[in-house]
């Protein structure tokens, strides 16, 4: 009888232990988009102080970074404040600065990452033709225009020529993968709308050469 | 790892097309932008430049060339024949940057289009550019050759239909040298990235930054991004840009021998002096310099050779006159001091480093005991062998050759401190000071570098070397110039011997000095004439005094005579005697603008010489820094709505070179080559050998290219999510399945 009953209680309590994890998964998975959401509020604050000619505003006390630019997708309705760096940290709060290139809304090669299903979920319905626009610390915006979206794999390095301007939008791929940490990237090429002739495509990032004979 | 980035930016098409498999997977792009293709869409030998995304490829223009070498005398007119081939499905641009002899003067250019021919005029380069600019956008086909450097063009045709193609004709004119008894024509067919210290970079050409007040829209201004066209890895895919060469040679006298150091060639005599000469393979590869040399048979009299052309007022004339050997032809008993300098910088890899050693392995066998020597190498970095000249004794000689022996290329080219280095030290009294320069002169600091030679020369004499398939002639013969001395071209291994064996008869034996000339008539009266040089160099063992004049038509009436001497030697040319030929006066146009860059380097003000070299290249429509030829047709060919894509052609890396060794930027940059701080390092014993850089293929990225991760972009959300939810459902099923146990179980008590 005392084995039923601590049977029981053991089931009872695996039962019990279970709905607790799945809780606590449940509010991890939810204090995801909390996050996301509430940090681009914060952010937005710090890029208002950003605009008012502060630099480095860290949005809150402890934060290791700081908003480096704003990002607009008007066909998306999404408006997000860029942080700088593209570390894991980082990226919860907002997409992120790929170091190493050129500050967004510059002229040259610069890179902004995110998350697909987060903050740059909207990349999923960008099309050749969407507009971006960046708005740069000093308050200048410059628009830019997608002329291509592409996948590439992140187990092959990835280079360009350091002299296109060009502005592209990195974020995972698939869009509704279920792990996270997969090889693929979907990137959005664009370029700056200000271009005298925008009918000649520049050299598309032509990278690698490969040769056959003539 | 750099291995793989090697492996995966680097393919020939063949991978590309393995890989097609696995990457055609991830190659669903949504769009797919102009220009861009998928490798389905690819027919057979076709250049594609691979790009970020897997699976999508841009095809890059094509260029054939054909080339006609016609040599009568010392002179050759060429006409090369660029096709342009654009073998995608979109409106092409193709920009093609070629080299060309050093002293060529282009003066026509056609743009052939099926039946049609456009000829070029010549126009101020800003003024073409801006036009060429223009009928790109209209859609009108358009082709443009511009000079960047005396040896180097470019060539850019906009709106090549999809599939088609279109020819650009260009003709020059260029004087050969002869020395120590032979003729010699190259032909440069590769250009060499060069290495600019400013910015620790290899690339082919830096567009000038146009200067102030030229009116020039800002939109132009960000059209020129210097070129660094794509260059090709032939480690990874066969080399690229077919040639085809054909020189038919009319050397006006006997000839002994004929022969291509550097190609395997077919010789067909057709007279006497006449030969037709065609390469055995049908066509090349543009990776390697061609170089065809002839003996004139030696006959009793002294070689003159004479040619000349009226043009309207004017008549111009070219003479080429062997002085006779010195009489002392024995070892001068001057005792030297020889300073070698070694560039052992990437560019120099393989073949040309392997030529160079053994080079100065020649060199260092050849001193007598009364010399002193030293050696200095440098990439980044300048090192010595001794502190100073040291006596050429059998221990020093060994120590040389090790070191030598341990120098491997590696880095960039700055040249400045070596140069700085060797030319500091003064010439001790009786001695002679000698600095030799063995480089491929890859580098775009030239004019800074002249003027360096110039200001600190003092007694010294400076002798350059040009190692290597594609070494730079125009630094070398310049560098000579500046330096008082000569210049020999090795183009490998194979050469070292002839190359050096005439190299050094030049260091050992006196040259002729302190020739003059003068034009005048038969009374004796001085002739109005514009000559260069104005002064005849100093001349060494086996080379001759080379002129060209500029003199009224009048002259050639009164048949003047070209009277040159030294010392009691004298020899007179009468006008009437040389023969009548074709573009002696773009020769002399040429050799003018070549003395006008010069005079920018004793102080002539830029605007001036700007405007005289842009007054001589409209009138003898002659390609120049300042004028380009540009030919646009009239009818607009491509439809409005129809996007232009813009594509460099690639070049090929010069035979011999190493992709990894020389396309990386500098290993430590630029620092060090500031002047005042030659930082030499010294050692009195020869350094022990560095670990063999045999793992070399050390993949650097090219000019420009940047290379990064890509970051990570998704959260953990629907991970959490689903397993969240996973717990939960399983929990509600053992509660659900635990019930009704627990129930029976209760009743089971009861």
């Amino acid at each position: 009888m005392t084995r039923y009953l601590s049977g029981r209680t053991a089931l009872l309590a695996a039962v019990m232990l279970l709905a607790a994890g799945g809780v606590w998964q449940l509010g991890s998975a939810l204090f995801i988009p909390a996050k996301a959401v509430v940090a681009q509020i914060l952010l937005h604050r710090a890029w208002d102080r950003t605009l008012a000619g502060e630099a480095n505003v860290k949005p809150w006390p402890w934060a290791d970074t700081w908003p480096v630019a704003r990002l607009k997708l008007p066909d998306t309705g999404t408006d997000l404040i860029v942080l700088a760096g593209a570390s894991g940290q980082a990226l919860a709060f907002g997409p992120g600065h790929v170091g190493g290139t050129v500050a967004p809304g510059r002229p040259g090669l610069s890179m902004i990452g995110g998350h697909r299903d987060t903050h740059l979920k909207a990349l999923a319905r960008l099309k050749p033709g969407s507009r971006v626009q960046i708005q740069r610390p000093d308050g200048a915006t410059r628009m830019y225009r997608v002329d291509a979206t592409t996948i590439a794999d992140s187990r092959h390095p990835w280079a360009a020529p350091e002299d296109v301007d060009r502005l592209v939008l990195v974020t995972c791929y698939p869009f509704d993968a279920l792990i996270p940490g997969g090889p693929l990237r979907y990137l959005v090429h664009a370029t700056p709308l200000y271009t005298a002739d925008v009918s000649s495509v520049r050299r598309p990032t032509g990278i690698s050469r490969t040769g056959a004979p003539y | 790892m750099n291995a793989r980035l090697l492996n995966v930016l680097c393919t020939s098409l063949t991978a590309a097309l393995f890989a097609l498999p696995i990457s055609s997977a991830t190659a669903q792009t949504p769009n797919t932008p102009p220009g861009l293709m998928a490798l389905g869409d690819v027919q057979r030998g076709q250049l594609l430049y691979r790009t970020t995304e897997p699976g999508r490829y841009v095809p890059a223009p094509l260029v054939a060339t054909e080339i006609d070498i016609g040599v009568s005398g010392i002179v050759a007119r060429a006409t090369v024949k660029q096709y342009f081939v654009n073998p995608t499905k979109d409106w092409l641009e193709g920009r093609y940057v070629f080299p060309l002899p050093e002293n060529a003067a282009v003066n026509r250019m056609k743009m052939v289009i099926g039946e049609r021919v456009i000829e070029a005029k010549i126009a101020e380069r800003i003024a073409a550019r801006r036009a060429y600019e223009t009928a790109k956008k209209s859609g009108r086909r358009a082709a443009l050759v511009e000079q960047h450097r005396p040896n180097i063009f470019s060539n850019n045709v906009a709106n090549i239909p999809p599939g088609g193609r279109i020819a650009v004709e260009l003709h020059y004119v260029q004087r050969l040298s002869y020395d120590s008894g032979k003729f010699s024509l190259r032909f440069p067919l590769v250009v060499a990235p060069r290495f600019d210290p400013a910015g620790g970079v290899r690339h082919l050409v830096k567009q000038p930054v146009p200067e102030n007040g030229d009116g020039m829209p800002a939109p132009l201004r960000v059209a020129l991004p210097p070129v660094i066209a794509p260059v090709h890895n032939a480690e990874k895919a066969p080399p690229l840009n077919p040639v085809t060469l054909n020189v038919t040679l009319d050397a006006g006298m006997a000839l002994t021998s004929v022969a291509s150091a550097t190609h395997k060639i077919g010789v067909t005599k057709t007279g006497t002096g006449k030969r037709r000469v065609t390469l055995n393979a049908k066509t090349v590869p543009a990776d390697r310099d061609f170089t065809l040399h002839w003996a004139p048979k030696l006959t009793a009299k002294p070689l003159v050779a004479a040619f000349r052309e009226t043009v309207g007022k004017d008549v111009f004339v070219t003479a080429l006159v062997m002085p006779p050997a010195p009489q002392d032809t024995a070892r001068p008993t001057r005792p030297r001091d020889i300073v070698f300098i070694l560039d052992r910088s990437g560019s120099m890899g393989g073949v040309s480093i392997r030529a160079a050693r053994s080079a100065l392995d020649t060199a260092i066998d050849r001193l007598g005991p009364q010399d002193r020597f030293n050696l200095i190498r440098f990439s980044n970095e300048t090192d010595s062998l001794f502190e100073g000249a040291m006596p050429a004794t059998d221990t020093n000689r060994l120590f040389a050759k090790m070191y030598l022996r341990d120098t491997r290329a590696d880095g960039g080219t700055v040249m400045r401190p070596a140069l700085h280095a060797a030319l500091n030290d003064k010439a001790e009294n009786g001695r002679l000071r000698q600095v030799v320069f063995v480089t491929d002169g890859a580098v775009s600091n030239e004019t800074q570098l002249f003027r360096d030679i110039h200001q600190r020369l003092d007694n010294s004499r400076l002798f350059t070397i040009g190692i290597g398939s594609a070494s730079n002639s125009y630094f070398m013969r310049k560098a000579a110039e500046a330096g008082r001395g000569t210049f020999v071209y090795i183009p490998d291994a194979a050469q070292v011997k002839s190359g050096m064996t005439s190299m050094l008869e030049k260091l050992e034996r006196p040259a002729v000095t302190g020739i003059s000339y003068a034009w005048a008539n038969d009374s004796a009266t001085q002739s109005l004439h514009e000559s260069f040089p104005a002064a005849v160099p100093d001349l060494y063992y086996g080379e001759p005094v080379v002129l060209v004049s500029r003199l009224p038509a009048a002259a050639l009436d009164r048949n003047d005579i070209l009277t040159l001497s030294a010392g009691n030697w004298k020899s007179d040319l009468r006008l009437a005697d040389a023969r009548p030929a074709k573009g002696i006066g773009t020769l002399w146009a040429r050799d003018k603008i070549t003395a006008l860059s010069d005079s920018l380097r004793d102080g002539a003000p830029k605007p001036a010489v700007r405007a005289a070299i842009t007054k001589i290249g409209l009138t003898h429509s002659l390609v120049t820094r300042y004028t380009s030829l540009l030919a646009t047709e009239k009818t607009v060919s491509r439809p409005a709505g129809a996007p232009l894509i813009t594509g460099d052609a690639p070049v090929n890396l010069p035979h011999g070179w190493r992709f990894g060794a020389t396309m990386g930027s500098g290993k430590s940059g630029g620092p060090g080559a500031h002047p005042g701080k030659a930082m030499l390092k010294r050692s009195a014993t020869p350094p022990k050998p560095r670990a063999l850089d045999s793992a070399g293929a050390e993949l650097k990225f090219p000019v420009a290219m940047k290379s990064m991760n890509l970051p990570a972009g998704a959260t953990p959300f629907l991970v959490h999510l689903a397993i969240g939810l996973g717990l939960l459902m399983i929990a509600a099923v053992v509660f659900v399945v635990a019930v009704p146990s627990r129930r029976s179980s209760l009743r089971r008590t009861a």
